[in-house]
């Protein structure tokens, strides 16, 4: 039986992992809304309502990396964040606000910091039919000047002009199924990219241009087969991105 | 007098075992609408009222499965993001040969990744209309 260490239990705001981190719980709750009647015999009944989830955390205060400035600010600046908890065999991702962040300086003590994320609409886990489909974001062809990746990250995509694609190792597509691809873009310069799943360059869905920031991209598929997921610019651009999840809804 | 290890209680999810647990407790309630009046010799009175149950857990988190089929924390994840129907919930000692059973949901679950510790999760069931015995 595989137990884990929840030191390999991580949280990454946007791409970037939180410094510091010393525990994270993510709590997910429906609400059982009371259904009970005169009908129900005296025993209570209840149908499914809303579903929410959190993330608290703790850290310890850092002077590199993500930590309290960078927390604070997206709280000062009402920034929401794109947030995988990442360690367990299902990679967990959400969009999320900070609801709060508290620093504790006691005297002669570590610096502590805590906060606590609140989802805001899906929560995704990436098991069973949901599971994670991208391997490697160029590994059937690229011709970008520069596309260089880490894992399942583009860490640097530049096209000096003109058209230039990617398009990843393939996977199994369905026709009419409905594909999510989720991931941070961080735009340096120029166009954004676009957003398609192909057979080799003939689409095989909607294309969807990125924005830079939060991206949850919604995918319908027009064929079944064995596809990739390919990114594109039809001008001059410079970007990279975070971990990239494409996966079946 | 036959005293019971607390490692033989399980409780089941349609066929399925709720794997991992660590701790688990059946609580059944009902709720005692007070009809204490003047007339009641100065001592409280009730009616029963709305009976309920549910099943808190606690377990270590863990993703493999073992050979019996069971469910994992990740899968309880899982059915509350899909808000899976009711299943049919059993709490026993005997693999469902005894105990009690009713419909029931599984209303939360939180899993805890503190530094250096293992990982835990725990959640709460909660049935939705009678329970009986098995």
């Amino acid at each position: 039986m595989a137990k884990f260490n929840g030191t390999g239990i991580l949280i990454y705001s946007n791409g970037t992992e939180i410094a510091c981190q010393t525990g994270l719980s993510i709590s997910l709750q429906q609400a059982l809304l009371p259904a009970s009647t005169k009908n129900s015999a005296g025993w209570e009944e209840h149908i499914n309502g809303q579903r929410s989830f959190n993330i608290p955390f703790d850290a310890l205060q850092s002077t590199t990396g993500l930590s309290a400035k960078e927390l604070y600010d997206y709280i000062i600046g009402r920034t929401n964040l794109l947030v995988f908890v990442l360690g367990f065999g299902a990679p967990i991702i959400g969009e999320c606000d900070l609801a709060d962040c508290t620093v504790n300086a006691p005297n002669e003590g570590t610096v502590g910091l805590s906060g606590n994320l609140k989802g805001n609409r899906t929560l995704f886990q990436l098991r069973g039919t949901k599971v994670q489909k991208l391997t490697d974001p160029k590994g059937v062809s690229t011709d970008y000047e520069t596309y260089t990746t880490s894992g399942v990250r583009v860490t640097s995509a530049i096209n000096l002009a003109g058209t230039a694609t990617t398009l990843s190792t393939v996977s199994a597509v369905v026709n009419t199924a409905t594909y999510k691809v989720v991931f941070f873009l961080t735009l340096n310069s120029g166009q954004v990219p676009s957003v398609v799943i192909t057979d080799a360059g003939a689409g095989k869905s909607n294309a969807v241009a990125a924005v830079a920031g939060i991206n949850v991209i919604t995918l319908v598929a027009t064929d079944t087969g064995n596809y990739s997921l390919q990114f594109y610019n039809t001008a001059a651009a410079n970007w990279s991105t975070s971990n990239i999840y494409w996966f079946r809804i | 007098m036959a005293k019971v290890n607390g490692t033989l209680y399980a409780v089941l999810s349609g066929t399925d075992r709720v794997l991992y647990l660590t701790s688990c407790s059946l609580t059944i309630s009902q709720n005692l609408a007070d009809t204490s009046n003047k007339e009641s010799g100065g001592w409280a009175e009730h009616i029963n009222g709305l009976r309920s149950a549910s099943i808190p857990f606690e377990g270590v988190y863990d993703e493999s499965l073992i050979s019996a089929a069971g469910l994992t924390p990740a899968a309880i994840v899982g059915l509350i993001i899909d808000r899976t129907a009711d299943s049919v919930i059993k709490w026993t000692a005997d693999s469902g040969t005894s105990g009690f059973t009713g419909n029931g949901t599984f209303e939360n679950i939180t899993i805890s990744a503190p530094m250096e510790e293992g990982v835990k999760f725990s959640g709460n069931i909660k049935f939705n209309g009678a329970v009986a015995d098995i």
